[in-house]
């Protein structure tokens, strides 16, 4: 390729050579002719005779094939031609043995497939930038403890900082959307005015909101919706710009539609409509725009353009000084910068890890693949030798051997991973338009993008040249010695050397991998068992916000009463109870507590405590233990003395006494003390993996909450008693948005997710690595045999007992496999290490984990050899000593 | 016949040169007569190998100095011609006064001192 570096104008008459190839062999030809015919003429006026003068002028041309060939090569494309050819030798070769060609193929689809699917996942979570203009210059500002900024905070870091462009707040918030049809319950996001300039995104309708038009609280009332919910809720009306809606009650204006691409600024959360912040009071009920203590919104902002990231730190850091000195509450503030889309860095970093963690997994399944693959065509080289020898001795190069091989492994290779373009690509459709089984708008948008495409290509090329490169190397070792002895199938002890060790690598890998997954299941299983605080089984739940039907406190209080009677009259039900939210759900919340006798309330000494107000019966009916005291009763009203129930974390760290029946704490600094009236068990109120919290619980009749999870226990399918559920409360009011209707379990379905993830990523790649060790030891079973028909027969001839022909063949390829599987053992229980960041409770040290991947590569390596070892039962000797 | 024992080897690299000044000289000619001319004008010195000819003239056509299209020769027989295009002229230029340049430094050397 010599032309790598031509001009333009060359490159363009070059390739314009392909065309017409054949004609140039015609002209060519042609020219020469002339040429020697003009020849011819000179040397018949010179005296000489025709015939002679036409000999002597061909004579003088010398070889007009090879003269063609010298000014075709010219043109640059030898490389090309010898590339078809090879390619058509190896269609042939692969043709000619087609159950050796498909199992390759598949076994390669399903690895780069695979890969290519957890690559994509990869690239949407992580790589990707968000789609908004110049995305690299738009960075989250992580607080010291999370991703969350208090909007007083906010409001200073943006007017004091010279590093941003613009800085913007979001919020994620829940809405009950009347679009004139009944309403929804929606999630959005309140976001400042300027959060769209911001991003630089172009909306797909109308306009969107300004700074200006987020100026004043509760004078705003404007949306912008996306896309999805222009289509869906509005049936893609080119009028809706403009158009009046109600929000929670209240008369809002739609100004405009994002772009189709454009779900917010958090790659997880697809978001319907956009609202501005200043409407938060109106929209969550009781507002927190001016508390520096309440850390609600999220903050992103624009670099000013070369600007880089440690000197926006540096400043960030000045400030977060400066807001420390001024405010207690901000004791320790460090402001940092990550990319955004997944809760800053507090989500960034674990679903890097996640995702990498799967990817490894992944790339060893496709590890095994190769290994798998070389294995078998190195057994296929022996088959071949013949073939080659003839190669070489009538004149091919060593090198021009190794191309071909090359080009055929490598055309195996591009074949599995067109096929696992085309599997991941189903896959990832599938995947993108799944949404979570959840009451939160959950989605990825998997779509492959170039870069899916060119790491699938990467990784079927490299494959290619990984399971290729060791049978082209011994071809090119052996073709000196093949063409010596012209036809031979040499067998010497050393070319044995490299499956020896391919089989237990890949079956070390298989063995990785079944532990892993296994691991995995077991880990889920286990978390499943965990103890949460309370009994989800048996719970039927259903969820409403008065606040955003337009219900005042008593309007609320009432409702509230009458929908608890309606459900607990429902038949079967044994208990009914509602409270503000229901641990492990999306909406937590938490509360700074101090212990009675502090009197600094300084950060240091302050507890954060998750926080729920809970309905008199709450307990029984979420099953959750009550260790000492007495649960909330009807008299635990707005005027009566303030008492709380709180857990046993809380007890010991805020009280200090296990036993804190009685005691008291202070609710915020300064703030009013209440009586614990009861202990219970400690739960799980964010994550499964978190260690125990302190947790404190208010009757909700003296903290008025207008969002309810109403709860009820029992013995029926949660199914039918939420269905029933739904209606009563419809009956009350038909306009209040329901969400979240159905078993406690589903409400829950968030914590799992990530689990759930694992467990069908790591199952996957524990099903393909067993599919794959039971090809890699079938093929060198099944190999064995077939090379010694011969040998068997013999021996059987001569009196070998079917034990004795299993042992020859099967001794060295089970030792092998045992190698392989102890290795695979250990190195798995060392990955597990790894496993236990994803999923919970994973402990490698588990005995049921290690007798089920024994259980199973043995199972694996006795099913795969099932069939050669009939094979090689069934020889007849005398057929056999005719084999070849 | 007997004129083939004087043939001299062009001097390496003088080849595409010797062909656009052909070109450049008379006009459109196709492969004999380009080796001819060459012959003719060299007296008989310089011969112009087939074997080499034919392979330069592809190289010129996709470095774009000539182009080549076929036409009636004068003994009524279809040939190619071959014309210096003016990518061509410019070669042929840079190439003339590079070899000048070579020529100037060889003479120098070698002159008697």
């Amino acid at each position: 390729m010599a032309w790598l570096g031509s001009k333009p104008g060359e490159l363009w008459r070059r390739i314009g050579f392909l065309h017409r190839q054949r004609q140039f062999d015609s002209e060519m030809e042609e020219e020469l002719r002339f040429h020697a015919a003009m020849k011819a003429g000179a040397y018949r006026a010179d005296g000489a005779d025709a015939e002679e003068a036409h000999y002597a002028a061909l004579r003088r041309l010398g070889n007009p094939t090879e003269l063609r060939e010298r000014s075709r090569d010219m043109w640059g494309w030898r490389w090309l031609e010898a590339f078809a050819q090879d390619t058509r030798y190896a269609f042939r070769v692969l043709r000619k043995s087609p159950a050796f060609t498909l199992l390759a193929v598949v076994s390669l689809a399903l690895g780069i497939g695979a890969n290519t699917v957890v690559f994509s996942v990869l690239n949407a979570l992580v790589l990707k930038a968000l789609p908004v203009a110049d995305a690299a210059r738009v960075y989250f500002v992580n607080n010291s403890g999370g991703p969350a900024q208090s909007f007083p905070n906010y409001r200073d870091i943006r007017d004091r900082n010279a590093v941003f462009e613009s800085l913007f707040a979001y919020r994620i918030a829940m809405m009950s959307l009347d679009d004139n049809g009944g309403a929804h319950r929606v999630w959005g996001y309140l976001v400042t005015g300027n959060y769209f300039e911001s991003l630089g995104i172009k909306p797909a309708l109308g306009r969107f909101f300004t700074p200006a038009e987020d100026a004043h609280p509760n004078a705003s009332p404007y949306a912008v919706i996306s896309y999805a919910c222009w289509q869906d809720r509005f049936g893609g009306d080119p009028q809706v710009a403009g158009k009046d809606i109600r929000i929670n009650g209240h008369p809002y204006t739609v100004l405009g539609v994002a772009p189709r691409a454009f779900h917010g600024t958090e790659v997880f959360y697809w978001s319907e409509i956009w609202v501005p912040m200043t409407m938060q009071p109106q929209i969550e009920g009781h507002s927190w725009l001016d508390e520096r203590n309440t850390h609600n919104s999220w903050v992103a902002g624009r670099l000013k353009p070369g600007v880089t990231v440690q000197q926006a730190e540096a400043n960030l850091g000045v400030i977060a000084a400066q807001l420390a000195h001024d405010y207690a509450s901000n004791e320790g503030m460090r402001l940092t910068l990550s990319v955004p889309g997944v809760a800053g860095s507090a989500g960034r970093e674990p679903t890097r890890a996640f995702a990498g963690g799967v990817m490894l997994m992944a790339a060893l399944v496709l590890l095994a693949a190769c290994a798998n693959l070389a294995s078998l065509l190195a057994a296929r080289m022996a088959d071949r030798s013949r073939d080659l020898a003839i190669r070489v001795s009538i004149g091919a190069g060593g090198g021009r051997i190794v191309r071909q091989l090359l080009t055929e492994s490598l055309w195996i290779a591009m074949l599995g991973g067109a096929a696992g373009c085309a599997l991941a690509a189903v896959l990832l459709r599938l995947l993108s338009q799944w949404r979570a089984p959840l009451d939160f708008p959950v989605q990825f948008d998997v779509t492959p993008d170039w870069r899916v495409f060119l790491f699938a290509f990467a990784a079927a090329l490299s494959t290619g040249l990984l399971f290729g490169i060791g049978p082209a190397r011994h071809a090119w070792k052996a073709a000196p010695a093949l063409h010596l002895k012209g036809s031979a199938t040499p067998r010497s002890g050393r070319r044995w050397a490299a499956r020896d060790v391919l089989l237990p690598v890949q079956i070390a890998l298989c063995c990785v991998l079944v532990t892993a997954s296994l691991v995995a299941v077991r880990g889920l299983m286990r978390s499943f068992q965990t103890p949460l605080g309370f009994r989800p089984d048996g719970a039927a739940v259903i969820g409403y916000d008065v606040g955003l039907a337009g219900y005042n406190e008593d309007q609320g209080r009432v409702f509230q009463q009458r929908a608890l009677e309606a459900v607990a009259h429902l038949p079967g039900v044994e208990s009914a109870a509602y409270s503000s939210s229901v641990p492990l759900s999306i909406d937590q919340s938490s509360t700074t507590v101090y212990s009675e006798s502090t009197t600094d309330f300084r950060p240091k000494n302050a507890h954060s405590a998750g926080t729920y107000r809970v309905a008199p019966g709450y307990f029984q009916t979420a099953g959750t233990r009550l260790l000492a005291g007495r649960e909330f009763t009807p008299q635990d009203k707005p005027n009566a003395p303030r008492v709380a129930i709180v857990n046993q974390t809380f007890a010991r760290s805020v009280t200090g006494a296990a036993d804190a029946v009685g005691r008291r704490f202070r609710l915020g600094a300064g703030g009013p003390l209440y009586q614990i009236v009861a202990i219970v068990e400690d739960g799980k109120y964010e994550t499964l993996t978190e260690v125990p919290k302190p947790a404190v619980f208010f009757p909700i009749l003296q903290n008025y909450s207008s969002t309810i999870v109403l709860m009820v226990r029992s013995r029926r399918p949660e199914s039918e008693l939420a269905a029933e559920m739904r209606e009563a409360i419809g009956r009350l009011d038909p306009h209040l948005a329901i969400y979240g209707v159905g078993s406690l379990h589903q409400m829950l379905g968030l914590v799992y997710l990530p689990m759930h993830a694992a467990l069908v990523a790591l199952g996957a790649f524990g099903v393909l690595a067993l599919m794959l060790s039971i090809t890699g030891i079938y093929g060198l079973a099944a190999y064995t045999v077939s090379r010694r028909v011969r040998e068997i027969g013999i021996r059987v001839a001569i009196g070998a007992r079917p034990v004795q022909v299993l042992r020859l063949i099967f001794a060295r390829a089970g030792v092998l496999v045992a190698a392989g599987a102890t290795a695979g053992l250990v190195l798995g229980m060392a990955a597990a290490h790894v496993l236990a960041s994803i999923v919970y409770q994973a402990s490698p040290r588990d005995p049921v984990v290690i007798g089920a991947s024994v259980l199973a590569i043995a199972g694996v390596g006795l099913a795969a050899a099932l069939g050669p070892a009939r094979r090689a039962l069934r020889i007849d000797p005398v057929q056999a000593l005719r084999h070849e | 016949m007997g004129k083939d024992q004087a043939r001299t080897e062009i001097p390496p690299g003088t080849l595409y040169m010797l062909i656009l000044r052909s070109l450049a000289r008379v006009g459109p000619m196709h492969g004999y007569g380009i080796a001819q001319h060459i012959q003719q004008l060299s007296e008989d010195v310089l011969q112009v190998e087939e074997g080499s000819l034919y392979p330069a003239l592809q190289r010129m056509l996709i470095k774009g100095w000539v182009t080549a299209d076929w036409a009636q020769s004068e003994n009524n027989r279809r040939a190619r011609y071959y014309r210096l295009t003016p990518a061509g002229k410019k070669q042929l230029s840079a190439e003339m006064s590079e070899f000048d340049r070579v020529m100037r430094a060889i003479a120098n050397v070698i002159q008697p001192a």
